[in-house]
């Protein structure tokens, strides 16, 4: 069985497993972890609302998180659910500023100051998504696309008061966050990021092979909310050929 | 308004490994001891248990268990001619918040102090001449030596079930540990840690370049034990997820089960969570400090008063508290007067990664807080400093203290940092890159310095803490050349490519990670004209004010902190309990 793509096609958007089933608790972490963790095989993704990017947003916002991890043998950063990630996130406390001090005056500083801007995450991204410089980013041909990035990464342009720089780091770190977090964030889908670098995951425990060099060490990996009479532990015991 | 509550022996500013420590000898010792943490209660269990607490976005990336600077933060700029602004989130350093404080996310990489590290102006003037010391520098003795403080290292290393191997027992050098060590009285109570395969071809490496490596003392205990207070650590899983989580498994020493599990029946013993200390109350002459004024859990003030105050709020807070309640005169860098806020310091890192380009498997998700192999050759001064034009050094190593990807991408410098081309890259080095560390140190300068921001307040409105930082001249030229024995060590492990990368190449900057070793500010020592406490910790100017952490470090060593804080601590404890006690004055001698 061609577990990879499998697991590509038949796992719902975050979105329609939230929305569609049941309706979680609307806090980070453990409330989402069962249905994160239970695929539901056949069931199509769904187009409904999201908790909060809008259709636009999240057109735009595939396109930018696809060039920052494109798909190669391994799924794109929205393959992966990065942008059902993004969409959870933002509603979070951390979407809302938690970690940020907020009171002004705000001014730009330089770059080792750190982040100066007065928005919350859920506020920047907003405001960013929004601007003209990236209208119609989603339909540019993915060279062009790249060039545009490149000049936001250089700060060359910027999205209003947004310096491209800034939201180019964040988005890239944000996107990293996605991918590679475990899946009860939404992204880093059927652990797919785990599995391409060969990281374990969550159920840590390496009293005997810690001194073992070389060790080829192979066992699937395990998230937060794994379960082990779950769908997953078939595709993932195979999913590195083994 | 506030409201005055019944009188309390000691009350302690802060629930971390000071203060908890301070709460469990003193309160032994008969007094009534009141801990006040301005965070929440927490405990290995239920809080702190995988494989919940093996969520790297939540806690290494959100910073869970850390200070929230929607709250607190301070202010930061490099020089004193620019304006400092917030650090609106956390970066360089993660201040701990809630029981434990930073010691419940720390790695446990446990160190002593070099002899000549407690008296290093004199050290190396004694050595090198009067020259070798530049005018960039305000470094002084500590006021305490190794030998005072050596059983008080040997008792928390105990506490913490350290893991290590002796390099000199009583003056005898012992195979395999750091040669350059001072004289312990006792060997570690645990064995070192099993070594992975990157640590041990850094250690082979460097034993071929003619250093002499040993494993890393570790506050991860590789054996059930017990420790002096009756606490049970169990040995470490190699997890990889230390730092910045707490230890699900009871093996990474922290202050909630190796200090608070033990004293939180204790008749003396009370503590109170989620209350903010606001200042130190002071008698109307200003001799004495008459207690606390803080903010409880229901929002409303109180003032706790108490025969002792004591901070333990963690360096930076400490120094905060001490500004805003007027303990000590506050340092002036123009006149260069006062001391609360002189002499801060930090740590001076470089990473040298070696890359394998997949002919190794590092396993790197194979780790622990303190695993890895160090050698000493070029810290302190283990090493000629004639002709170098820098005092100080680091230890190098390579420490495997996790994989985990959000935070392990190892691609070399020609890889763009995203796209095709980097997510290959990244699948390419995960498994098979490794980084050497220099962990150096930082030296003290006149325009380094902690003082109260004119403009920005917390949520409580008072004014925030600013810090003035660069890395000193000094600084940057001992990061160049204990850098450049990084990569001679790495170019000795066979490495493909071997990148080099120093903070001190570039001006210090408050958003990449760094270290949590904020040091000086309240500094100790012999005069006060150039220190805010004396030799104990004890206030100069009110001698029931007593102070704990790396705020008291004249400058700071090659060396994480944390073991030599702890050593000062009981340093301090001992002295209350023997002396300070029966007799309450201004300690001399
Ligand atoms: C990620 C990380 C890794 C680290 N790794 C190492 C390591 O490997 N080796 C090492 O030696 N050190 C390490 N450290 C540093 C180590 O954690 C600290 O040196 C140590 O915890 C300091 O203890 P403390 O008691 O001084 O302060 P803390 O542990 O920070 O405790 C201070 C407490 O005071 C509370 N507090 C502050 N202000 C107030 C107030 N106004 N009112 C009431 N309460 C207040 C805080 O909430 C906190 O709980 C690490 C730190 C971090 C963050």
């Amino acid at each position: 069985m061609d577990t990879k793509r499998n697991a590509l096609t038949w796992m719902p958007s975050r979105r329609a497993l939230l929305l569609g089933a049941v309706a979680p608790a609307l806090m980070p972490g453990l409330g989402l972890d069962a249905l994160a963790q239970t695929p539901r095989q056949g069931a199509p993704p769904r187009k409904t609302p999201g908790f909060f990017l809008t259709e636009a947003e999240e057109r735009l916002l595939t396109a930018l998180v696809d060039r920052i991890i494109p798909r190669d043998e391994w799924p794109s950063a929205s393959e992966a659910g990065v942008v059902d990630f993004f969409d959870f996130q933002l509603t979070t406390d951390w979407g809302h500023g938690q970690g940020l001090y907020r009171k002004g005056p705000h001014t730009a500083g330089n770059p080792r100051q750190g982040y100066q801007l007065p928005y919350t995450p859920s506020e920047f991204y907003r405001r960013a998504l929004a601007d003209k410089a990236l209208a119609g980013f989603e339909g540019l041909a993915p060279a062009a696309q790249d060039a545009l990035l490149t000049r936001l990464e250089k700060n060359e342009l910027s999205l209003g008061d947004i310096p491209g720089g800034t939201f180019f780091t964040i988005l890239r770190q944000n996107t990293l966050d996605g991918y590679f977090s475990d899946p009860i964030h939404g992204g880093n889908r059927d652990m797919a990021s785990w599995r391409m670098i060969g990281f374990p995951g969550a159920h840590a425990y390496y009293i005997t092979e810690i001194d073992r060099f070389e060790l080829d060490y192979a066992r699937p990996p395990a998230g937060v909310a794994y379960r082990t009479d779950g769908v997953l532990r078939g595709v993932a015991q195979t999913a590195r050929g083994r | 308004m506030a409201t005055r509550l019944p009188k309390t022996d000691v009350v302690i500013v802060g629930g971390g490994w000071t203060g908890l420590t301070a709460a469990y000898e003193l309160a032994h010792a008969g007094k009534k001891c009141t801990v006040l943490e301005r965070g929440a209660f927490r405990h290995e269990v239920p809080n702190l248990q995988s494989p919940e607490m093996h969520d790297e976005l939540k806690y290494a990336l959100r910073y869970k268990l850390m200070m929230d600077t929607q709250r607190n933060t301070l202010t930061f700029r490099n020089r004193r001619d620019e304006t400092a602004l917030p650090m609106r989130r956390l970066g360089s350093f993660l201040p701990g918040e809630g029981l434990g404080g930073a010691g419940v996310h720390w790695n446990g990489q446990l160190y002593r102090p070099l002899p000549s590290d407690l008296r290093l102006r004199s050290h190396y003037t004694e050595k090198y001449g009067a020259g070798a010391v530049s005018d960039e520098l305000t470094i002084q003795d500590w006021g305490v030596s190794y030998d005072e403080l050596e059983p008080h290292f040997d008792f928390f290393e105990k506490v913490c079930g350290a893991a290590g191997q002796a390099g000199n027992l009583r003056g005898e050098k012992v195979a395999g540990g750091n040669p350059y060590e001072g004289p312990r009285q006792n060997p570690y109570p645990n064995p070192p840690m099993k070594q992975p395969l990157a640590t041990t071809m850094f250690g082979e490496a460097a034993r071929r370049e003619g250093f002499n490596p040993f494993p890393q003392p570790s506050a991860n205990v590789t054996q059930r034990y017990t420790n002096p207070y009756g606490a049970v650590l169990h040995p470490c899983t190699y997890c990889g997820f230390c730092e910045r989580f707490g230890c699900g498994y009871f093996a990474k020493a922290d202050p909630i089960i190796c200090v608070y599990d033990r004293i939180k029946d204790h008749e003396n013993f009370e503590l109170r969570v989620n209350s903010t200390v606001l200042r130190v109350d002071k008698s109307p002459d200003g001799k004495t400090a008459t207690g606390v004024t803080y903010v409880g859990e229901d929002g409303r003030e109180y003032e706790q008063p108490a025969d002792m105050v004591l901070l333990c709020a963690f360096g930076l807070w400490n120094v905060h508290l001490m500004l805003l309640s007027k303990i000590g005169e506050p340092y002036n860098p123009e006149t260069n007067t006062g001391v609360v806020g002189r002499n801060y310091a930090y740590q001076t890192m470089s990473t040298t990664r070696v890359f394998f380009n997949g002919k190794h498997r590092f396993n790197p998700f194979m780790a622990a807080g303190a695993l890895g192999t160090i050698a000493d050759d070029v810290n302190g001064d283990n090493f000629d400093h004639s002709g170098l034009g820098f005092v100080g050094g680091g230890y190098l190593g390579v420490t495997q203290t996790n994989g985990r990807p959000i935070e392990t991408s190892p691609v070399p410098s020609q890889t763009k940092t995203w796209g095709a081309d980097f997510k290959r890259a990244v699948r390419e080095h995960y498994n098979s890159t490794t980084t050497i560390v220099l962990h150096g140190s930082s030296m003290a300068t006149r325009g380094n310095f902690l003082d109260l921001d004119p403009t920005y307040t917390d949520d409580l409105g008072r004014p925030l803490l600013r810090m003035t930082f660069d890395f000193p001249e000094n600084d940057r030229r001992m990061s160049k050349h204990c850098t450049e024995q990084a990569v001679r060590i790495g170019r000795a492990m066979g490495g493909d490519l071997v990148e080099p990368s120093e903070r001190a190449s570039s001006s210090y900057s408050v958003v990449p990670y760094q270290t949590t070793h904020n040091t000086g500010g309240a500094v100790m020592g012999t005069d006060p004209k150039t220190s805010a406490v004396n030799r104990y910790g004890q206030a100069w100017d009110q001698h029931n004010v007593f102070v704990f952490g790396a705020c008291l470090f004249p400058q700071n060593i090659g060396y994480n902190p944390t073991g030599t804080l702890m050593g000062l601590a009981y340093w301090t404890l001992t002295k209350i309990k023997s002396d300070y006690l029966a007799n309450p004055r201004p300690l001399e001698g």
